[in-house]
């Protein structure tokens, strides 16, 4: 059994100085803190463009019980009073969209409750569903998501929102958008308040719920690929190296003792202690996303360890 | 002397060998393993999979997993085995523009030798990393039931891997070279190959000086280890849906851990008596509750849930025995080929039927390879000692009235060769013949390969019988079949040259060619830039770890706070470099790092 590197020492190896500076420095912030990962929810590369100059004040920060990553293994199952609206920091702009309180909800909610789905690039954690994980910050917004608005919907008032800067001009609406749930749809102005406020696992939900009824909704589509994207980065800057070498850290009686679920337990089977993350990746036939944040949350449960390929 | 290497090119798993002087070595790969799973598969990136790593996804990504390539090299679009897999295959079988068959692997249609040279090229590249030096020419392995368009379609294959294949031999000739290699023998033999999808006996006789000689050979196509481990597979999830009324067929990423979980506990009741399968979380319930399969298996269980399999395969040697015209008494050695033949079971069944103990001394596994790579060896000596002579795989003849098979030339004749017979009319005032040159072992014309037709015309009105045209049909050393109908009588005549084809036309080999050299440019290039950004991840990950001790022990000191600097700058360049995947760019800062690192060292042990 070789043991990983220590958790902080891999993100020091894998993240930005810039943003270990910042983060490190932090008043709030104990060295010890196993969930330092939740405060950053921006990718590393962008976070140079993302991160104010000025770290945003300890008050705003994610609430210190938003535990997404602990909680990796047990399907979405939101609490009613985590999927209220987004609650945002006084010093925040509002929306530029406003969804009213219970359309956010409703998608999470409902999808929550099926059964899981193999392949599905669902995220799951019910911390990372929570809208006020990550303060909304106007240089977060810098990440981009083309979003359009439908010609009928009411015209938001102009705020200095970055999901305004990036809106199309009104008659450059996709057609593909228009039939269905469009931009001032609920459905769809929850899914933009999530993404604008960093919740990309919100924003993946709500989305994926809007695709699931409509295919081709293309403002769904792209804000569907946007999250993937950003997820699977953060889960990549934390895992570290794709070259790293997987092993089994816990004996099976001990394994059988945990929660996971068929595709953790999958995952688990496929590691034979010579398989990188990237074999993994390859063979699982999952979802990446969805690989990925499993074998996040075994290294993080300190089911699986990490070491240096040959 | 140029080296070659010998290739067992199996249904399910293959192997490749080479003599290093006179002793026959099987190269391991990269996971340490000498055989390759014969898996070829494409991910939803687009990513080829070859070997272990492509079956380990092989049912959870089973559309674009091609497995058992080999059925379905060099068959017609329209044959029996292609219906037959088309029925049976996860993977999309399409017909090609040749009357051939190609598969389909996410966006792209891929012709089947093509898929077969991506298991070639990964059994070069094995060979070609123990060596240390690039490896040109093979000789491959075939069923000795491959006709010739069979075996032409795996010489395609081998020249789109960039080998040159410079002889086909048969796989259980191959077993009796190694089998005899440094003997003397001439016996009669049994090579009975049971391996991971085909089952194949072939009885041949060794001659004094290296005559090896196929007086039979017949098999089951779809008989192998999968069924065995089918039958495991069929028996843990009928005793888990008793138990908890799920099944787990039902659920892909189950049925891949069962699947795995049923050949490893196979392999394992070779050598042990009993076993555990142990699968934890193996399906969710949907109360948010995972469940465990742990069942224990004896080889009892084992033997009892596979004993028709294991009889089948004794009918199948009945069969080759009376097909050589050779009573069991007159077999003096069974070769065991194949890993499933390790299993006891199937051990007794051999020799309660051979009435003797099989033979142990070859590795089942690795015999056939091992066979090629001796024969590889003697064809670049000077000094031949042994030698195959190259002979043709199946009798060849043509159609005769009644739809009957009239062979010509019979199997097994050393080529060249050329064989003439007269035949006369069927009809009165018949004026045409239609020649119909077939391949095969099969009394009815039918049931035999077509390989090519042509009609004689301008025959003289006469009586059925009358008329006399004398068939000749010549093999000359390159392989390719002439013949030549002429009417006796006018001395008219027609001919045809058959060549023996793949289904691919020359330009679209050397089109896959240039894709294959591509891939295997791109695969090396992306092995370089892996292998560099690895090195510098680790000096990074150190670097980084040491600058608090170094910030501590040098960073008041302007020289301290330079070097600190410089380090980071090259931390940050190296990153830069990996972002930008330019491996050049890496190495250089890998050995800066390496500076960087050597240095940090020195202050802490110094500090």
């Amino acid at each position: 059994m070789v043991a990983g590197p220590d958790r902080r020492e891999r993100q020091n190896s894998f993240l930005e100085p810039l943003e270990l500076e910042d983060l490190e420095s932090r008043p709030h912030q104990e060295p010890e803190d196993p969930d330092v990962f939740e405060r950053v929810t921006a990718v590393p590369g962008e976070l140079d463009a993302v991160l104010p100059p000025n770290p945003a004040p300890a008050a705003v920060e994610a609430p210190a019980e938003d535990d997404g990553i602990s909680g990796l293994f047990e399907r979405a199952t939101p609490v009613p009073g985590s999927e209220g609206p987004v609650r945002r920091a006084p010093s925040d702009p509002p929306p530029v969209l406003t969804a009213p309180p219970t359309s956010s909800n409703k998608r999470p909610a409902r999808r929550s409750s099926r059964t899981p789905r193999p392949g599905s690039e669902r995220p799951t954690r019910p911390g990372s569903e929570r809208p006020t994980r990550r303060p909304s910050s106007p240089h977060e917004h810098a990440i981009e998501l083309e979003l359009d608005l439908e010609a009928g919907a009411p015209a938001p008032a102009p705020e200095p929102d970055a999901l305004e800067m990036e809106l199309p001009a009104p008659n450059a609406r996709m057609p593909s958008s228009a039939p269905g749930p469009n931009s001032g749809d609920p459905e769809v102005v929850a899914m933009k308040d999530r993404y604008a406020t960093g919740d990309f696992s919100g924003a993946l939900i709500v989305a994926e719920g809007i695709l699931e009824a409509e295919p081709q909704h293309e403002e769904a589509r792209r804000c569907r690929e946007r999250c993937t994207d950003v997820l699977s980065q953060m889960y990549l800057a934390r895992l570290g190296s794709l070259a790293q070498i997987v092993q089994v850290a816990l004996s099976g009686d001990e394994i059988r003792w945990l929660s996971l679920d068929h595709r953790a337990g999958f995952l688990l089977s496929l590691i034979d202690g010579a398989s990188s993350i990237e074999t993994l990746l390859d063979i699982s036939g999952m979802p990446r996303l969805e690989a990925l944040r499993i074998l996040y949350g075994l290294l993080d449960q300190r089911v699986i360890a990490l070491s240096e390929g040959q | 002397m140029e080296r070659v290497i010998g290739i067992d090119l199996g249904t399910t798993n293959s192997c490749v060998s080479i003599l290093e002087g006179d002793v026959p070595i099987v190269i391991t790969n990269r996971g340490g393993y000498k055989t390759t799973p014969s898996v070829v598969a494409v991910t939803e990136a687009g990513k080829r999979l070859v070997g272990h790593i492509a079956k380990r996804q092989a049912i959870t990504n089973a559309e674009n997993t091609v497995y058992a390539a080999k059925r379905l090299i060099g068959r017609k679009w329209n044959s029996p085995q292609v219906k037959n897999s088309i029925m049976t295959s996860s993977y999309t079988i399409v017909e090609g523009p040749h009357n051939d068959v190609r598969i389909r692997l996410r966006d792209k249609t891929y012709s089947v030798p093509e898929i077969s040279s991506m298991v070639l090229q990964e059994m070069k590249v094995i060979a070609e990393d123990y060596l240390g030096e690039p490896v040109k020419k093979a000789v491959v392995t075939v069923p000795a039931y491959f006709n010739d368009n069979q075996r032409q379609a795996t010489k395609d294959a081998g020249a789109i891997a960039g080998l040159d294949v410079i002889r086909i031999i048969n796989e259980p000739t191959a077993a009796a070279l190694a089998y005899g290699f440094g003997k003397d023998l001439d016996r009669t033999v049994a090579v009975y190959d049971l391996g991971g999808g085909t089952f194949d006996i072939s009885i041949l006789e060794i001659g004094a000086h290296g005559v090896f000689k196929v007086i039979s050979t017949t098999g089951d196509t779809f008989l192998g280890g999968e069924d065995f481990d089918a039958r495991i597979i069929d028996w843990l999830v009928s005793g888990f849906q008793q138990e908890h009324g799920i099944d787990l067929r039902q659920d892909r990423m189950a049925l891949q851990r069962l699947r795995d979980a049923a050949e490893k506990a196979k392999c394992e009741l070779s050598s042990t008596r009993d076993t555990e399968i142990n699968l934890p979380f193996i399906i969710s319930t949907g109360r948010n509750e995972a469940l465990h399969l742990q069942r224990g298996l004896d080889r009892a269980t084992l033997e009892q849930l596979s004993s028709d399999l294991v009889e089948r395969t004794i009918d199948i040697c009945r069969q080759a025995l009376a097909d050589a015209r050779l009573g069991v008494t007159e077999i003096e050695d069974v070769v065991l080929v194949g890993g499933m033949t390790r299993m006891p079971a199937v051990q007794q069944a051999v020799a309660g039927f051979f009435k003797r103990e099989p033979n142990k001394s070859v590795h089942p596994d690795e015999v056939v390879a091992i066979g090629a790579s001796i024969q590889g060896a003697a064809l670049v000596r000077e000094k031949q000692e042994m030698i195959l002579l190259d002979v043709t795989p199946h009798a060849l003849g043509i159609m005769t009235f009644g739809s009957h098979f009239e062979e010509l030339i019979p199997q097994n004749t050393t080529v060249p060769t050329s064989r003439t017979k007269t035949f006369t009319t069927s009809r009165d005032d018949q004026t045409a013949v239609k020649i119909l040159v077939l391949q095969g072992e099969s009394a009815r014309a039918d049931e035999n390969e077509l390989l090519g037709e042509f009609i004689l015309t301008g025959l003289r009105r006469a009586a059925k019988g009358q008329v006399e045209i004398e068939v000749t049909f010549e093999i000359n050393s390159d392989g390719i079949v002439s013949v030549q109908a002429k009417d006796l009588e006018t001395g008219q005549a027609q001919s045809i040259q058959v060549t023996a084809t793949s289904g691919l036309t020359q330009d679209e080999i050397k089109n896959m060619m240039a894709s294959a050299q591509d891939y295997m440019v791109e695969r090396r290039t992306d092995e370089k830039f892996e292998g560099a950004k690895q090195e510098a991840e680790t000096l990074i990950a150190e670097i980084e770890r040491l600058f608090p001790e170094i910030e501590r022990a040098v960073g008041s000191a302007d020289f301290g706070r330079d070097a600190l600097a410089k380090a980071r700058s090259a931390v940050e360049k190296t990153r830069a470099a990996i972002a930008s995947k330019n491996t050049n760019d890496v190495s250089q800062q890998v050995e800066q790092l390496g500076r960087t690192l050597r240095m940090f060292k020195g202050v802490v042990t110094r500090g």
